[in-house]
C-alpha cells in the first residue's frame, strides 16, 4: 500500500473507516484472515496454521485533526483539535472539511495589517476559525454538520530523496507493516492496524486483548528535531540517520530482549539505526506491555510532525523494511531466548 | 469567461514582486483572446489597450500583479533555508507547505516535544523557522539561492456558494475583474482614451505604478485593489462586508469629484457598492499614482478579501463580477464626465 495513498486518506481518532478500507483491500490477497472489532481495529493474519510463536505487527490508522464544534454568525466554523495538535500550527492553512466527500476550507485568522506585532500573541482554538465560504450559522451548519471531520489539506509529495505529506504518524506505520505482510513467512503473522491511538492507545488496548500475540513490534512515525532551531543533544531523532530504535518514552520500556534483537536485526540487514534519544511521545507499545505480550517500537524519523506536513528519508523507510524483514526471520529464535 | 475560472488560471501562476514574468506571458493570451492591444513598460507594467473613439482624457484602472511571497535569505549547510517574510504575519508560517521551481517545501519548526513550556506560549519567531525541501544540501543550493522568493502552495477552490479560496487573490481578485470588464466591453470602442494598467511591485513599494504615472501619465486613474473584508467582530470601518459590491474609496487620495462619479456610476449601471474611508494613504497604487506624475484625478474601487496576505485568502465571486460590471461601465463612460474630475 503506498506512503502516498495512505497519507492523503483521511481520519481522525475514531473516523479510520477510510484506512481501514484501503489496507483491507491491499492486503486482502496476502491474507488468510481479516477481522475487525466494534472499536474498528483492522486484524490481517497469514500462516496461521504454522507451527512456532505469534508476531503482531501494529500500527495505528488514525492521525491527528479536528471536529466541527460550532457555527458562528458569519458561517465560520468553531473547532477542537482530536489527538494534540499544537494551535501554532494551525492558523492560515487549508484543510479539508466533512467525512465523505470533504469541502475544501482554511483557518482563518485576522490579516497581519490589522494586528500590531506586539499584539499578536499564540492564537488559541477559542479564537480560530475555519471558512467554507457559507454566509450564515445555518448554512454552514448544512454544509459541514457538528462533529464533522477536519483533517490538513496536504497533497503527498516525493523528491529523490524524501517524502513530504499529512499523517507520517502513522500512515509511515501503516504502510510499512502492509509491506512486511506481503512477504514471505516462517510462523503466524499478524498485521494489526489499530483505531484512537492519538487519543490515549486506545484500539490497542482492545487489540491486545483481543489478539493476544506472542510478542509485538510497533511501527511508528515520531519526531526529528534536527531542522529548524534545532538544539544539540535534543533532536530525539535525526532524519536520513536510519531506523530509531526507543530507549524509553512516554508510555513503555521496550522488551530488553526483543529490543536487542532489534539491534541484532539492524546488523544483520546492514541498515542504519539509531536510538531515539529522549522521554517525550509514546506508543502502542504502552497498550500492550500491561497486557503481558512483549513488544518494542521501530520509529520512523518525521520532521514537523502532528503538523500540515511531514519530512521523512526515504532511506529511512528502506533501513526499516529491511530491518523489520530481517527481525521477521529472527523472531521464532528470538522468542526461545524470551522464553 | 467564468470569474472563478479565470480566477484559478490567475491565482495557479505566481508573481512575487519583481518575478512578474509568468503572469505576464498569461496575461498576453488574454490579449490576444479579448483583442486587446498589450504593451510592457520599462518597468514591466502591463498595458492592455481596448480601442478607442475621439480623444478623451486618458484614463487608467490600475491593478497591480504581484504578491507577497517569503524571501531566501540564505541555505544551512543542513540545506534548510532561512528566509525573510515581508508584511507576513508570523504566526502563519509554522507548518506552512510552500514551492519554488517546481518543488514543494515545509516551513519546518521546532517540535513542541522538545520546546520549553515558556516558548510554546509565544509565537514562534521567523529567524527561528527553515523551510525544508526534502533535497540534499546541494540540490537546495542549486534550486534556491538568496533573493529568490519561495511561494504559497495552496490549491484554489471555490468555498460555498460564491466564495474563492486561492493564495495571490491580492491583487490577482482585482487583474479577473479588469479582464472581465474587458470582455464585457468587447469590441465596442471607448470615449475616452481607456487603458488597463497591470503594475509590478506594489507589495515591494509600488515602483511599478510610480514608474507608471510618469510614463503612461493618466490624467485619471482607478485603482482596482483589494480591502480587509470582515470575518469575525470589528469595529464600523475597520472591514467591510463580503459579497455586497467593491468599496469606493474617500479620503486624501480620492478627490471627491472622482468618488462621486464612481457612485454615480455604479447606482446608474445598477451595481452594488460600499464606502470605504481612508484618511491618508490609500495604501493602494493610487497614492503614487496621484503625485507621481503631473497630478492625477485618482479614485479606489476594493475588492472585500479576508486573509489578507495569509496563504489562504477569500473573496466572494459576486464582488469581482459587480467590480467588473462597473469598470465596464466606467470603460464606456462619456469623456465629458471624465473632464468634470480634471
Amino acid at each position: 500500500m503506498e506512503l502516498g495513498r495512505l497519507s492523503e486518506a483521511r481520519g481522525v481518532p475514531g473516523r479510520e473507516g477510510a484506512i481501514r478500507t484501503l489496507l483491507a483491500e491491499a492486503l486482502a490477497p496476502y491474507a488468510e484472515e481479516i477481522r475487525t472489532d466494534p472499536m474498528g481495529n483492522l486484524y490481517v493474519g497469514k500462516g496461521l496454521g504454522r507451527p512456532g510463536p505469534t508476531l503482531a505487527l501494529f500500527a495505528h490508522m488514525d492521525e491527528v485533526g479536528f471536529l466541527v464544534t460550532g457555527h458562528d454568525e458569519d458561517g465560520r466554523l468553531c473547532f477542537r483539535p482530536t489527538g494534540g495538535v499544537d494551535p501554532r500550527v494551525v492558523a492560515g492553512k487549508p484543510v479539508w472539511v466533512g467525512d465523505d466527500g470533504p469541502i475544501p476550507g482554511v483557518v482563518a485568522l485576522p490579516p497581519a495589517h490589522l494586528t500590531r506585532g506586539e499584539e499578536r500573541p499564540v492564537l488559541r482554538y477559542e479564537e480560530l476559525r475555519i471558512d467554507i465560504g457559507a454566509e450564515s450559522a445555518a448554512e454552514a451548519a448544512a454544509m459541514a454538520p457538528l462533529g464533522s471531520m477536519v483533517t490538513f489539506a496536504t497533497p503527498f509529495a516525493e523528491t529523490e530523496t524524501h517524502v513530504i505529506g499529512k499523517a507520517f504518524d502513522d500512515r509511515a506505520g501503516c504502510h510499512l507493516a502492509a509491506l512486511a505482510f506481503t512477504e514471505p513467512v516462517a510462523g503466524p503473522l499478524w498485521a494489526v492496524f489499530t483505531v484512537q491511538e492519538e487519543t490515549g492507545l486506545r484500539g490497542a488496548r482492545v487489540a491486545a486483548r483481543r489478539l493476544r500475540p506472542d510478542a509485538a513490534l510497533v511501527l511508528e512515525g515520531t519526531p526529528a528535531g534536527d531542522a529548524a532551531d534545532a538544539v544539540a543533544g535534543r533532536e530525539l531523532t535525526r532524519v536520513g540517520k536510519g531506523a530509531a530504535l526507543t530507549v524509553v518514552d512516554r508510555t513503555t520500556l521496550p522488551h530488553a530482549r526483543l529490543k536487542a534483537a532489534l539491534v541484532e536485526a539492524a546488523e544483520r540487514a546492514a541498515v542504519p539505526w539509531q536510538w531515539r534519544r529522549g522521554l517525550g511521545g509514546g506508543t502502542d507499545a504502552g497498550a500492550l506491555w500491561p497486557e503481558g505480550i512483549p513488544a518494542a517500537t521501530v520509529s520512523l524519523p518525521c520532521r514537523y510532525i502532528h503538523a500540515p506536513a511531514a519530512v521523512a528519508a526515504k532511506s529511512d523507510l528502506e533501513a526499516i523494511r529491511r530491518l523489520v524483514a530481517a527481525f521477521l526471520a529472527m523472531f521464532p529464535e528470538v522468542m526461545r531466548r524470551v522464553g | 469567461m467564468r470569474a472563478h475560472e479565470l480566477l484559478h488560471e490567475l491565482t495557479s501562476v505566481k508573481a512575487a514582486s519583481g518575478r512578474e514574468e509568468a503572469l505576464r506571458a498569461t496575461l498576453r493570451r488574454h490579449a490576444d483572446r479579448l483583442g486587446v492591444a498589450m504593451t510592457v513598460d520599462r518597468a514591466g507594467n502591463v498595458v492592455l489597450a481596448p480601442r478607442r473613439r475621439g480623444s478623451g482624457p486618458r484614463v487608467a484602472f490600475v491593478a497591480h500583479l504581484d504578491q507577497v511571497a517569503l524571501w531566501v535569505k540564505e541555505v544551512t549547510d543542513a540545506g534548510l533555508v532561512r528566509f525573510v517574510a515581508p508584511a507576513i504575519d508570523p504566526r502563519l508560517l509554522p507548518g506552512l507547505v510552500v514551492e519554488a521551481g517546481g518543488h514543494i517545501g515545509v516551513v519546518g519548526f521546532r517540535p513542541p516535544h522538545l520546546t520549553p513550556e515558556a516558548e510554546r506560549s509565544k509565537p514562534a519567531a521567523v529567524e527561528s523557522l527553515t523551510v525544508d525541501f526534502g533535497l540534499p544540501p546541494e540540490r537546495v543550493r542549486t534550486l534556491v539561492r538568496p533573493g529568490d522568493p519561495l511561494a504559497f502552495h495552496v490549491a484554489p477552490a471555490r468555498l460555498g456558494a460564491h466564495r474563492f479560496l486561492a493564495s495571490g487573490l491580492d491583487n490577482r481578485a482585482s487583474v479577473a475583474a479588469a479582464l472581465l470588464a474587458l470582455e464585457l466591453l468587447g469590441d465596442e470602442p471607448t470615449p475616452a482614451e481607456v487603458a488597463v494598467a497591470l503594475t509590478v511591485e506594489e507589495e515591494a513599494g509600488r515602483h511599478g505604478a510610480a514608474y507608471l504615472a510618469r510614463d503612461l501619465r493618466p490624467e485619471v486613474a482607478v485603482a482596482l485593489d483589494v480591502t480587509f473584508g470582515r470575518a469575525g467582530p470589528a469595529a464600523p470601518g475597520e472591514t467591510v462586508p463580503l459579497g455586497t459590491g467593491p468599496a469606493i474609496g474617500l479620503g486624501a487620495n480620492i478627490p471627491s469629484g472622482v468618488a462621486k462619479l464612481l457612485r454615480e456610476v455604479a447606482e446608474t449601471t445598477g451595481v452594488p457598492y460600499q464606502w470605504e474611508v481612508m484618511p491618508g494613504d490609500s495604501g493602494t497604487d493610487a497614492w503614487v499614482v496621484q503625485h507621481g506624475g503631473e497630478g492625477t484625478a485618482t479614485g479606489t474601487l476594493s475588492i472585500p478579501l479576508r486573509y489578507m496576505h495569509s496563504a489562504g485568502e477569500v473573496v466572494d465571486l459576486r464582488d469581482v463580477e459587480a467590480t467588473a460590471r462597473l469598470v465596464a461601465a466606467l470603460m464606456r463612460l462619456d469623456e465629458d464626465r471624465w473632464r468634470e474630475v480634471l
